[in-house]
């Protein structure tokens, strides 16, 4: 039951976390989904820090997740640093 | 199975990211694409956790640790030791390494004859009978891998840990070393007191004093247990 308890903290810790995340983003003016997405991921991962060690049944499940996410987080740093080092690969990438 | 877990969570997930696909496509707004990416990603956590989770059985568990609760209670009672103290000994004093507890039947134990006891429930030493008990949460115990530590502040930490963290039944957790050498324990906002127990030391107080024991490396004995509103408050030396 404790274990059930502690899960559901998180999930709500998570989702009051992006939803602080998206309204603050909204009101700076944010217009990059890419950047909302990067926020939601770290923020993903810092309350999967602060939670851990989650019950050892769903280790299996956090981890495909987490590994899909970090994936979409290096893609989406590296389109960034891609843009500022080589913006010509990201025009050929993305088309003109 | 987390039946209402996972259905949220796939439910969640798919408007998450039909949504955001639609909005970020044909909508063009980027706050309602962010907005359904990040519930897809709740979504996607519920599920997983639903998932993975299996569901017990609460009424039936419930049911059979009333039914044992009773009955050890009932034995206790007829050895008359349920208000008697216990000692809490570490790992490194116990043949088979894992940490115990000690209930006198007629003396109280010594530290000297605590040494390298057998595993076994009735225990004679020079002929004076103990009973030898296996204290709550011996598979966490080692998952955490709790060794003895240099001073009290550890000690809280490792005891937040298992109490606030792992057990949940606790809000916070305060350990004080006074100059008697007596060792006081404050599990503040506690959510469960460990069922309705009537023996000295139940549930909390066993994990509490094995805790101890484990991380000082030392016998353990425990003096006092007091409950102030939610708070539990418990003294060993």
């Amino acid at each position: 039951m404790a274990e059930i308890v502690f899960i559901e903290k998180f999930l709500m810790r998570l989702a009051a976390g992006m939803f602080i995340a998206l309204v603050t983003l909204i009101l700076v003016g944010e217009k990059r989904v890419d950047v909302y997405i990067a926020v939601f991921i770290l923020i993903y991962f810092i309350f999967l820090a602060l939670y851990s060690p989650l019950p050892k049944e769903v280790e299996k499940g956090m981890n495909i997740i987490s590994k899909i996410l970090i994936t979409i987080f290096i893609i989406i740093v590296s389109f960034r640093i891609l843009e500022i080092i080589a913006p010509t690969i990201i025009i050929s990438i993305l088309g003109p | 199975m987390l039946i209402k877990h996972a259905v949220i969570g796939l439910n969640l997930m798919i408007i998450g990211i039909v949504g955001s696909i639609t909005s970020f496509i044909l909508l063009n707004t980027p706050e309602l694409t962010a907005a359904l990416a990040g519930l897809a990603m709740v979504g996607a956590v519920m599920f997983a956790i639903g998932w993975e989770m299996p569901e017990h059985p609460v009424k039936a568990m419930r049911e059979e640790i009333e039914y044992l609760r009773e009955n050890i209670e009932r034995m206790f009672e007829e050895l008359n030791i349920l208000d008697v103290k216990p000692s809490f000994l570490p790992s490194s004093m116990s043949k088979n390494g894992k940490p115990s507890i000690i209930i006198p039947l007629a003396r109280h134990l010594h530290a000297k004859e605590a040494k390298k006891l057998p595993e076994r429930f009735i225990i004679t030493i020079r002929n004076i009978p103990y009973l030898k008990l296996k204290p709550p949460c011996t598979k966490l115990i080692e998952e955490l891998a709790i060794s003895k530590v240099e001073n009290v502040g550890q000690v809280e930490d490792i005891l937040s840990k298992i109490l606030v963290q792992h057990l949940n039944i606790a809000d916070n957790v305060k350990v004080a070393e006074k100059p008697n050498s007596t060792i006081l324990v404050v599990a503040s906002k506690m959510k469960y007191f460990g069922g309705e127990y009537r023996g000295k030391v139940g549930f909390t107080s066993a994990l509490i004093g094995t805790v101890l024991a484990e991380t000082l490396g030392r016998k353990i004995d425990f003096i006092n247990l007091e409950i102030k509103g939610k708070d539990l408050i418990l003294t060993f030396k």
